[in-house]
């Protein structure tokens, strides 16, 4: 469970980023953290896993306070971040040095999960590329099992029959209890993976709905003719990609279109 | 008390140390064991008449000038930006890894770099006779080290040696833990200030002020007290500093923030 309550955070002798901010999120769901460049994604998870403190207000997750990085919170989190160093050991080393700090870590999904992404056990972490150093990284945080797994732009740097084996293995390798929270401005990487979508802007989450609650009210299609219903449309090699309500059908939501459309004003209630 | 030190966790967490560093620590130990033999080889070569007194100088440079920027560089995730969010992220307590870092960098230098010493010591001397068995050669022991304090007050003495070497240390460490980049340049440059400070003070009240005008002696340079009351003074006043430097150098750890 995450929770944030009028969240005010401002980097050193910088503008405020988030201003009452509050956010509400329960367990077991794929959270698409979606936003402009410099929209504050990153420092949102950075505040929510304890490596930022608030200025004002509280974030607890699973009922504890990042910001005092009790080791029993941190040990139901684990983060991938963007950029990240890893140490001159082989894969094994380094799996028997850090598992053993996760209680609920699963050695088997590990090896089934880096023997799908082509890694192997006994090369040096350091003098591998950063795709496999983040098929690595991300393999590790699945195999953690934590109840909170954060992916800052985890498709970043993958090759494209990566992305699809990233969408596989989240998708398949998660428990109930477990939240995954997907920071990306890469959305069609996630497209298929979210159960819920959260748009911050401007210090403000100006979007947060669940993927099923917007494909049962919008229909996203591309059409040859613009229709006079459309609520928002984008030219398309093929003619106009649309949003328009539902006749009672829902279909398969159009993340990128989405953004646009939120970002281009339009009001989704 | 079990989210302040756990002992399990601990123990994780040396493991861990063990597992990611094995190698580096292997390596510089070696290359120390080789560079302090060849150096004390070349030493002892360059005298014929080697005395035990001519270990003291380079059983001083060889350990502190390891140990010194060892303590300097302490939290090495503290250098970038990504091994610092690791280091926040690592499910174990403040307190444990301040404590492996105080091993780790204070701690066990004091141990192992007087150990290595001895036996690089030792090999260059077998070394050197076997090279020339006619000269004058004097082998390291610990006891050259403490030879020249007054047995009476050994304990005294040579726990205010062993606190103040942990001092400069802890300074140091505690520096690492503020400056991310150059923290042995920047620290040593603070202490500097520090120093011209305090020596700047004392010049002021006792030359400006005039304290020992009319031949008048102040009260302070009229203690009367015995040497083994002022080298307790003095352990008291250095496990202040100590113990004042550690919680410095853990609260700026406590405090570490990713920006």
């Amino acid at each position: 469970m995450i929770e944030i309550n009028n969240l005010s955070f401002a980097y050193k002798k910088q503008a405020s980023l988030f201003h009452n901010l509050s956010i509400n999120e329960d367990d077991g769901q794929i959270i698409g953290l979606l936003g402009k460049n410099g929209a504050g994604k990153t420092t949102l998870l950075q505040l929510i896993s304890g490596l930022l403190s608030p200025k004002d207000g509280q974030i607890s997750v699973n009922n504890y306070r990042p910001e005092q990085r009790h080791p029993a919170f941190l040990e139901q989190l684990y983060f991938v971040p963007e950029e990240f160093i890893m140490p001159s050991v082989k894969v094994m080393d380094f799996v028997e040095a850090m598992s053993p700090f996760y209680h609920r870590f699963d050695t088997t999904l590990l090896h089934d999960l880096l023997k799908k992404f082509e890694l192997d056990l006994n090369k040096t972490l350091s003098k591998m590329s950063h795709g496999q150093k983040k098929k690595f990284r991300i393999a590790f945080a699945l195999a953690t099992k934590c109840q909170v797994i954060i992916l800052d732009e985890p498709t970043n740097g993958l090759d494209i029959p990566s992305k699809v084996i990233f969408r596989q293995i989240v998708a398949g390798s998660l428990e109930d209890d477990q939240t995954v929270i997907i920071s990306t401005h890469q959305v069609k990487d996630v497209e298929t993976l979210i159960d819920k979508i959260l748009l911050v802007d401007n210090g403000q989450v100006i979007f947060n709905k669940s993927i099923i609650d917007i494909s049962e009210k919008y229909d996203f299609k591309i059409v040859s003719h613009l229709p006079s219903d459309a609520i928002y449309s984008e030219l398309n090699p093929m003619g106009y990609k649309i949003v328009t309500q539902t006749n009672g059908m829902s279909s398969e939501v159009d993340i990128e279109l989405l953004f646009n459309a939120i970002n281009n004003g339009i009001t989704f209630n | 008390m079990n989210h302040i030190f756990n002992i399990n966790r601990f123990g994780k967490l040396i493991k861990q140390q063990y597992h990611l560093s094995k190698k580096t620590a292997a390596l510089t130990l070696s290359s120390l064991f080789i560079v302090y033999t060849s150096i004390s080889l070349l030493v002892i070569l360059a005298d014929r008449h080697f005395r035990a007194d001519h270990w003291i100088p380079m059983f001083i440079i060889f350990t502190a000038g390891v140990a010194i920027p060892f303590a300097a560089y302490g939290f090495p995730s503290f250098r970038s930006k990504d091994k610092t969010f690791d280091f926040i992220l690592l499910p174990c307590s403040v307190t444990e890894k301040f404590t492996l870092n105080i091993i780790i960098r204070i701690l066990a230098p004091g141990l192992i770099l007087p150990a290595l010493f001895y036996v690089s010591a030792n090999l260059a001397a077998e070394l050197a006779l076997w090279l020339s068995p006619d000269r004058f050669l004097e082998p390291f022991r610990f006891s050259i080290l403490y030879k020249h304090i007054d047995s009476d007050q050994f304990l005294y003495f040579a726990t205010a040696i062993i606190l103040l070497v942990t001092i400069i240390q802890s300074l140091l460490f505690a520096g690492a833990s503020v400056f991310s980049k150059r923290p042995l340049i920047k620290t040593l440059v603070i202490f500097g200030i520090t120093t011209a400070i305090v020596i700047f003070y004392f010049y002021v009240i006792i030359e400006v002020a005039d304290l020992y005008k009319g031949n008048k002696q102040p009260w302070f340079t009229d203690l009367n007290i015995k040497e083994t009351t002022a080298a307790l003074l003095l352990i008291c006043i250095e496990l202040f500093v100590l113990i004042s430097t550690w919680a410095y150098a853990f609260f700026r750890v406590k405090e570490k923030q990713i920006a």
